[in-house]
């Protein structure tokens, strides 16, 4: 099920919160374990109910390996065959049809898709596991029980879009017996940091979504405003969306008292694309530089070298994504420009810093065009005409993607949808609102280290939550959902 | 900590007010009458055939319906009303597939209404689609007997802003429930409206057998139209098929499936006319009416006069089609299709066309 539903909110959290203290408050601990587990299952099983097999057989499986590593058995070999098999599944779902399709291009002989169903979040839970077995033949994950395991893995907040939590950073708490009662402090920040995440998603990111949705169908016929407007709304979009995930899973970890790592650090303020991965998915990045950038080298093995392990992390990060072309030169460029920003580190820091910060966030945005894109065709193409369709004006329709009820009421009442500007009054609010909470605000990480429980603060949650679950009716899915 | 409590307490206490002011008053206004029928002195506004179209078929009082597509909502219920002397609520769906008539109609029986007249504009062509295909995606939640997966209905914004708040600012925007969904045109009348946006279709590779879309439309029939009518023996039904304009017949003249068209026409014939509680009334080869575009808003939609014309003729017989006639019927219409002067239509008017 997802976060932004009905039964989510109204009733799955608020039974597995008060289920899991309540067995912790008897002291059965291991039943509020199991308690969890059950729930999580549930919950990703809403989605479709085969999930739960492959889950389930992912989860035995990766335990089975474990527990043979811990008896002391083939360690190495047990290693590589937990890597292989969780790469091999990852790889048969997401991947198997796209090498098909790119083979059978070259080689026209008519190899059969698979077509199968790719269970959601399958990227982020395989990431998880493989750095578990990982660390296991490190001898860096010791004594963990089955059930302990299964809920690391299953813990619902973080199971279908991350983030990408390790072992020992959330398994100690679930066997910390003072995380076993109930907080109102966590429970307080955990709600705000939620309900936070959730109007990020709900009353931002799906708002943009319309429009870039609409913007991404038409861009053949648009001009360089129009485009220009629609690739700074995906950049809006992609932000919003998954940062909101990554804190409402925050918030919704903090609810049992487990703090998950954080996501996101203000991206968008980064002043050179390596700083901005250092702020952006942290916790891939995190996985990306342990299994994979150190184990090839790192910087240790010569400038030729970081740069190539440099350009094959973000060639993963990319391929990561999604099983698409795009994708790959998506995160081939970013690569790239990690290189190119390493090489010349001096000259670029004697940059002022306002245009580094300009530089990073225009080619982030024009790198993301790829990502957002159906084609590598059709990202060219929405590039080249950025560039040469003439200034132009913003459609109307784009600019009426913005026009959400509530607001559009109140332009009604003081008579400003009769302007010549009207349809676009919205639209430049929305994205002047954008601007301020992307550059002009604390991110959510750093106020919840100063989150003050006072009666505004409540009024002002309450208020979200309410305009949040009224706005459900919409139809809306996490962009991040299916990488 | 006890800050904290004090927070939750208050957050949750607004949380809870709130949910609960809001379910209160969608439940207590109901603007797409789920629980009961409308309350005398609201404004509502009723333009949301998927979503309302159940609750009135609950709800509403009534013991005649008219049933169809786009072809039905031209109607006024009042004329049916004066004309079968019975109290008449339009259901129609744009563009409804069978599936779409059977829905509705297990609202209907579910509700206990029963029925005196059914009044029902048969498509040809979207009686060919799957039997479980429904134009559009229906909200299911309101289409059952679960009051709990209500909740996206008591705490919607659109319900809220669209049915509740904005009738009560603009009392205009009220829908005089006679004329509900009678919202077309856009563009008015005149065939100089519809060769502004006819399209005329590609002439295909091959021409379509007689009978391709026979077994569908049996499958159809069987699924979800004919158990309506075997349900209702005291119901009269008065089903007809409409008169869409010439240039409905010049698209199977040029995708060559007017034989097969009249093939389909005939099945459904057959079909109803299995019935003594149908009447059959076809209007689809009434030349005089459907070779002046005037009538007409674009390719096959009508005007109001026509609407009202169509009542006029099932109250008084005109256009009926019986068992014996229907051959006779099918004779002239496929005469029409294949003969009829279709470079006439264009005469003056090819400044207007996008392609003949």
């Amino acid at each position: 099920m997802s976060f932004n539903s009905y039964i989510f909110i109204l009733f799955f959290l608020p039974v597995t919160v008060l289920g899991y203290f309540v067995w912790n408050h008897w002291q059965k601990y291991e039943l509020a374990k199991g308690w969890l587990l059950a729930m999580s299952l549930w919950f990703y099983a809403y989605f479709h109910i085969s999930y739960l097999l492959i889950i389930l057989c992912s989860i035995c499986g990766n335990y089975l390996l474990y527990y043979l590593m811990e008896k002391g058995r083939k360690r190495k070999l047990l290693m590589i065959l937990g890597v292989l098999g969780n790469l091999g599944i990852l790889f048969y779902f997401k991947y198997f049809d796209f090498f098909v399709e790119n083979i059978d291009q070259v080689l026209h002989i008519g190899i059969p898709l698979l077509n199968v169903l790719m269970p959601l979040g399958i990227s982020f839970f395989t990431f998880q596991q493989v750095g578990f077995v990982v660390d296991a033949y490190k001898g860096e994950a010791k004594g963990y029980s089955f059930l302990d395991y299964a809920v690391f893995v299953s813990f619902f907040p973080q199971l279908v879009a991350g983030p990408i939590v390790t072992h020992e950073e959330f398994i100690p708490q679930l066997q910390d017996q003072t995380k076993k009662k109930s907080n109102a402090d966590n429970v307080a920040l955990g709600c705000m940091v939620f309900i936070l995440g959730l109007s990020k998603k709900i009353l931002i990111a799906d708002i943009f979504g319309l429009a870039v949705d609409w913007g991404y169908e038409n861009y053949a016929s648009m001009q360089s405003l129009g485009l220009l407007l629609t690739s700074l709304a995906y950049t809006v979009q992609l932000y919003f969306d998954f940062s909101g995930y990554s804190d409402m899973a925050r918030g919704l970890g903090l609810l049992f008292n487990f703090d998950l790592p954080m996501n996101f650090n203000s991206p968008y303020k980064a002043c050179s694309i390596t700083d901005f991965w250092k702020r952006w998915h942290m916790t891939l990045t995190r996985f990306l530089t342990r299994y994979v950038y150190i184990p090839c080298g790192g910087s240790r093995k010569g400038s030729f070298r970081t740069c190539c392990n440099l350009i094959l992390v973000f060639l993963i990060s990319g391929f990561w994504h999604g099983a698409n072309w795009t994708y790959i030169i998506w995160g081939l460029l970013n690569g790239v420009a990690c290189v190119v920003i390493r090489l010349v580190q001096k000259p670029h820091d004697r940059i002022p810093k306002p245009v580094r910060w300009l530089a990073t966030y225009a080619f982030f945005d024009l790198s993301v065009i790829y990502f957002r894109s159906e084609s590598v065709a059709a990202a060219n193409l929405f590039i080249k005409r950025l560039f040469t369709a003439g200034w132009g004006q913003v459609p109307v329709t784009f600019a009426e993607k913005f026009q959400t009820g509530e607001f559009w009421y109140a332009l009604k009442i003081f008579h400003l949808t009769n302007l010549a500007i009207g349809p676009y009054l919205l639209m430049i609010a929305y994205f002047l609102v954008a601007a301020f909470l992307l550059f002009g605000c604390r991110n959510l990480g750093e106020r919840m280290k100063t989150f003050r429980p006072t009666v505004i603060s409540a009024v002002v949650a309450a208020g979200l939550l309410l305009w949040c679950l009224i706005s459900f009716s919409e139809v809306s899915t996490f962009l991040y959902f299916n990488f | 900590m006890k800050q904290n409590w004090k927070w939750l307490k208050i957050f949750i206490g607004i949380v809870l007010a709130g949910l609960i002011a809001c379910i209160s008053v969608v439940v207590y206004i109901d603007p797409f009458f789920q629980y009961h029928a409308p309350l005398s002195g609201f404004p509502y506004v009723v333009d949301n055939q998927l979503s309302q179209n159940p609750g009135m078929a609950r709800n509403m009082d009534y013991d005649s319906v008219i049933l169809g597509s786009s072809m039905t909502i031209n109607f006024n219920t009042g004329w049916f009303n004066q004309a079968f002397d019975c109290n008449t609520i339009k259901l129609s769906y744009n563009g409804a597939y069978p599936k779409d008539i059977s829905n509705i109609m297990e609202q209907v029986d579910g509700s206990g209404h029963t029925l005196k007249n059914v009044f029902w504009g048969i498509d040809e062509a979207s009686y060919s689609g799957g039997i479980n295909e429904t134009k559009y995606p229906i909200p299911e939640y309101l289409y059952d007997t679960n009051p709990l997966n209500d909740v996206g209905y008591w705490i919607n914004k659109d319900v809220l802003l669209d049915y509740i708040l904005k009738p009560l600012v603009d009392p205009a925007s009220k829908t005089d429930l006679a004329e509900v969904y009678a919202n077309w045109p856009y563009f008015g009348y005149s065939k100089w409206v519809v060769m502004q946006t006819y399209q005329s279709p590609d002439k295909p590779e091959e021409s379509m057998d007689f009978d391709a879309y026979l077994e569908d439309i049996t499958e159809n029939m069987d699924a979800n139209i004919c158990p309506v009518i075997e349900k209702h023996p005291d119901t009269e039904f008065y089903i007809f098929f409409p008169p869409y304009s010439i240039l409905y017949w010049y698209n199977y003249y040029k995708t060559e499936q007017i034989s097969a068209t009249i093939s389909k026409y005939e099945l459904l014939m057959e079909r109803f006319l299995a019935y003594d509680n149908v009447h059959l009334f076809c209007f689809t080869d009434q030349e005089d009416i459907i070779t002046n575009l005037e009538n007409y808003t674009d390719y096959e939609h009508y005007s109001r006069d026509i609407s009202l014309w169509i009542t006029d003729a099932m109250e008084t017989g005109n256009c009926e089609v019986t068992k014996e006639n229907y051959k006779e019927i099918l004779q002239h219409m496929e005469n029409l299709a294949f003969t009829y002067d279709y470079d006439s239509i264009w005469e003056g008017w090819e400044d207007y066309l996008y392609e003949k």
